[in-house]
């Protein structure tokens, strides 16, 4: 397969996923028509605030919906529907295709095993490899990700490593058994701001190397677009932008994305970041309109009449605003 | 990277001198007087002077002297002798019954806590009923069906008391099994077997105090059994049999049989339930 065919057939597709919870009798809706794509070997970090469906659209495509939960729509890995997965089935598309890495490694990891039970035990267990192989293979993979002795290391326990070195091992025990996509739950907000980096960096290193793809969830823009090849930007259980994670970063097509840039810290300004006005809107409070209208400067009487959808800006960009072409050249001066 | 130098700082022996320095002084005593115990009870046998029912009617009823230490008793039964034989019974039917009931009571909990919901509830249902007879009864009504001896009482009080180990346990077992980690296992593809592995793992400090405790309160109640007449049958040796035959003696004026027997009852479960107390707390403190 070619380069541009892989392009062409995405590894992950989520097509019009909405995730409702109910709640007594009512059913409130969490996720509202999350639709993007990953594409083998590629890099998709997404993005928003606390609340915005991030963390479900990932329990979503591990088929991992809390109880009272229920989804529409489709997410396809591979061209097979894992929200219509029998049970078993799901248990091996879990076990073999996809590797999990989660926010705590500590919390993630059982306290009372060695790094190397833990690093083999899922292999072993599912006998895709001998003790020995798995071991061999846990050895090299700690190598890669920067371990010095990995034979000593994987005698230790959990407690003798720092939080950042367990992410570590929290990355190669998801690359153990070889699988195409790596699915990171804030992987790094547990972490120091210098160890952030470096084990971003090693993400960069990792996906190249075993050419996964990766989908990476974060609040931390700044750190997302250095890692990934495309951001999806949510909010409000939706995705209202899309696109190059460079291009977002730099001329967003959305209102809401250059608020969230404008917010962020800088080392170059003097001046506090701007804050979004009013709160975060929920995911249940949205009907028939935009549901950024409400803290949007650029609010229009045609934004609260219907919800926009993602349309394509530019060309490989998606953005979920009426007025994006309109307003596009008054963003650039705002983010600059 | 730093990572060589954060790695060489980590490099702690687990087990060896540093280890036993973590223990303090009156954990190390207790450690070695039960040690002392069992291995009382496993060389007894060996070192004793003479053998259990051996009787010498001239030398009946005496006090402690060089040739009887601990004195004889009615039938001129060397007593040091039928101590550390009767050890050996006493401790085994204990152990027994701790062993057997802490691996049933554990298997319960783990099947409950794992499967939740209505299994749980109904093995707890359960258990609170059988909790609801004392284990005693329990023991007299096998004994009575299946007649006095070493097997029937042990068995009936092993199982007695299982569902106190899995009252106990099935809490323990149950937040071990709402860590993230048996989550994110079970996303890996681990069976449930391996992953109750991992939770059985994480209980192991609560069942080695459960153990502990438990080896005691069954020393007292097989010697209780004895007592009564419907555990071991003489002429064997055992110490709560011992208790009670010597009682006769008591107001004679020779008290070594039930004294001797008595005292090492009481020392059993003092040092097992301060033992069992010390694990408790210094597992509970590393948690």
């Amino acid at each position: 397969m070619t380069h541009t065919e892989a392009r062409r057939t995405p590894l992950l597709s989520i097509r019009d996923l909405h995730v409702r919870n109910r709640v007594g009798r009512e059913s409130v809706p969490v996720l509202c028509g999350v639709d993007f794509d990953v594409h083998p070997g590629e890099a998709v970090g997404v993005v928003g605030e606390s609340g915005s469906g991030k963390s479900m659209t990932l329990r979503a495509v591990m088929g991992q919906l809390p109880k009272g939960f229920s989804s529409e729509g489709s997410i396809e890995f591979d061209g097979e529907d894992i929200l219509s997965m029998r049970s078993s089935r799901l248990a091996r598309f879990r076990s073999r295709r996809v590797g999990m890495i989660y926010q705590d490694p500590r919390a993630h990891i059982n306290p009372l095993w060695t790094i190397g039970d833990f690093l083999t035990e899922a292999v072993v267990a599912d006998r895709r490899l001998s003790r020995r192989e798995a071991r061999d293979r846990a050895g090299r993979l700690l190598e890669e990700v920067g371990f010095r002795d990995p034979v000593r290391q994987m005698k230790q326990y959990p407690a003798e490593l720092s939080g950042g070195l367990l992410q570590r091992v929290m990355i190669v025990a998801a690359l153990m058994p070889e699988p195409e996509l790596l699915l990171a739950d804030e992987p790094t907000t547990a972490l120091d701001v210098t160890v952030q980096a470096e084990v971003m960096s090693i993400f960069g290193d990792v996906i190249r190397a075993h050419d996964v793809g990766l989908l990476f969830v974060t609040h931390d823009l700044d750190l997302t677009a250095a890692t990934t090849d495309r951001l999806v930007v949510m909010y409000a259980g939706r995705v209202i932008e899309a696109g190059p994670a460079r291009s977002v970063t730099s001329t967003p097509t959305h209102p809401y994305t250059s608020a969230l840039l404008a917010a962020r810290p800088s080392l170059t300004r003097r001046e506090l970041p701007a804050s979004i006005p009013g709160t975060p809107t929920l995911a249940s409070s949205v009907h028939d309109r935009c549901s950024f209208a409400d803290r949007c400067r650029f609010v229009e009487p045609e934004c609260v009449v219907a919800e926009p959808r993602l349309r394509p800006v530019g060309a490989e960009s998606l953005s979920a605003c009426v007025r994006t072409n309109e307003i596009r050249a008054g963003l650039e001066r705002i983010a600059q | 990277m730093t990572l060589a130098g954060i790695t060489a700082a980590l490099r702690t022996p687990r087990w060896g001198r540093r280890r036993l320095r973590a223990l303090d002084p009156y954990t190390i005593f207790l450690i070695v007087l039960c040690s002392a115990l069992l291995a009382m009870a496993a060389i007894g046998p060996l070192v004793a002077p003479y053998p259990p029912d051996f009787t010498d009617l001239l030398a009946a009823n005496q006090g402690p002297s060089p040739a009887h230490l601990l004195g004889t008793d009615s039938l001129g039964r060397d007593l040091l002798s039928r101590i550390l034989w009767g050890a050996q019974v006493s401790y085994a039917a204990a152990a027994l019954i701790v062993c057997i009931s802490v691996i049933l009571g554990t298997f319960l909990a783990l099947l409950s806590s794992w499967y939740g919901g209505f299994v749980d509830s109904a093995t707890s249902s359960v258990l609170n009923v059988f909790i609801a007879i004392p284990g005693m009864i329990v023991a007299i009504i096998a004994v009575t069906v299946l007649g006095a001896g070493f097997w029937a009482p042990v068995l009936a009080m092993a199982f007695a008391s299982s569902p106190y180990v899995a009252r106990v346990i099935r809490g323990t077992a149950l937040q071990e099994r709402r860590r993230p980690y048996v989550e994110a296992l079970a996303l890996s593809g681990v069976s449930s077997v391996r992953i109750n592995a991992h939770i059985l793992r994480g209980v192991m400090p609560i069942v080695l105090a459960q153990a502990t405790f438990g080896f005691s309160v069954a020393l007292l109640e097989f010697g209780a059994l004895s007592f009564i007449g419907l555990g071991v049958q003489p002429p064997a040796a055992e110490w709560g049999a011992m208790v009670i035959a010597g009682r006769t003696e008591l107001l004679a004026g020779n008290p070594q049989q039930t004294m001797a027997a008595g005292f090492m009852i009481v020392l059993t479960v003092i040092s097992f339930t301060l033992l069992g107390e010390r694990v408790q707390r210094m597992l509970g403190a590393s948690r």
